[in-house]
């Protein structure tokens, strides 16, 4: 009698009311073992290593903007004290001049930004001028595709088509940043 | 009596069949959205910002280094750099780059497929990172980026 009821029961189940356990186990695992992906920043390629000093390098001086940080946190732009809040305006002014002032760059091509910063400065300010300068870059650039900003950012240089874009791009407005090696007080 | 039994007959429990696949998913989420942390940092790090951060193109390796001053007070006040678990000096970069190198998938040993990821306190002083910039720059390893927070502005 006993043996015929236990088999009217409905289905046989197997117990997986430990299986939301066990999968909470893993996945409080997981959210103390990893962080989410913030690799993000301002990239960039240091030239090559020179072995000979090079100084012979002839720049018109009016092809070539100095930016100069101190280790009072003070900037120092073609000569003229400047806040950081203004670099753009007159970096952007300077790259796409076009020979139209005398007094700055002939074209994109020959427009040259020094970034020379003391060791003193604090990298907060450092980093922000450096991304006044790239900015200045990046806005002509997004400009010339007539594309904004952001979106600029997001383009894939490991697409094809986001690729001839920024190839493009940077033929127009060639990355002419250069960070000036520190002064060596040693020798 | 009656009555009461017919009540209990009735199943009350919610049923908890698809709370695995629930959790599943989330755990799958993050698995997918998350990275395993290299090292813990064992500076204090406050991370700067930008407005023209991009993120690391996913073909290329990454290798953190992170600057600022020690965490616990026993190693002084002094800006240090720390590279996987230990403070290294600039002169420690060239044994630990290569080191590390190993340790990555063979074909993105080369230093150019390296993107060498510093994590700098935004209160010091470059100093340190001039030194850091100078070295890896002998070394051969040229590619940097500088971590940061995106930032709009106006």
């Amino acid at each position: 009698m006993r043996k015929k009821k236990k088999n009217k029961r409905p289905t046989e189940e197997v117990n997986a009311s430990s299986m939301a356990d066990i999968a909470f186990l893993l996945l409080i695992f997981f959210l103390v073992t990893t962080t989410i992906v913030n690799e993000k920043g301002i990239s960039f390629i240091m030239p090559k290593k020179q072995e000979e000093v090079i100084d012979n390098v002839k720049i018109a001086p009016k092809n070539l903007l100095t930016v100069l940080l101190n280790s009072n946190n003070l900037l120092l732009v073609g000569g003229e004290i400047m806040n950081v809040n203004d670099i753009k305006r007159k970096t952007k002014r300077f790259i796409n001049n076009r020979g139209a002032d005398k007094t700055l760059s002939d074209s994109p091509e020959k427009a040259i930004i020094s970034f020379k910063a003391d060791r003193g400065s604090q990298f907060k300010i450092y980093l922000n001028v450096l991304d006044e300068l790239k900015a200045s870059y990046n806005e002509l650039r997004a400009e010339y595709l007539n594309i904004s900003v952001n979106e600029y950012l997001s383009l894939d240089p490991t697409d094809a088509e986001d690729n001839s874009l920024l190839k493009q791009a940077k033929t127009a407005y060639p990355p002419t940043l250069s960070e000036a090696e520190p002064t060596d007080f040693k020798k | 009596m009656g009555k009461f039994r017919k009540k209990a007959a009735v199943s009350q429990s919610i049923p908890t069949a698809s709370l695995p696949d629930i959790i599943f998913i989330l755990l799958f989420f993050f698995m997918v959205a998350t990275k395993m942390r290299k090292a813990d940092p064992k500076v204090v790090f406050e991370q700067a910002s930008a407005t023209q951060v991009q993120s690391i193109p996913e073909t290329m390796e990454t290798i953190d280094l992170f600057i600022g001053k020690p965490k616990d007070s026993k190693f002084g006040t002094v800006p240090v750099i720390q590279a996987g678990e230990n403070f290294i000096t600039t002169d420690g970069l060239g044994p630990y780059l290569s080191e590390a190198r190993t340790k990555l998938p063979a074909s993105k040993r080369s230093p150019g497929k390296i993107i060498i990821n510093i994590k700098m306190d935004e209160n010091l002083p470059i100093g340190i990172l001039i030194d850091v910039k100078q070295k890896l720059r002998k070394i051969g390893f040229r590619n940097l980026n500088y971590t940061a927070l995106k930032h709009s502005k106006l």
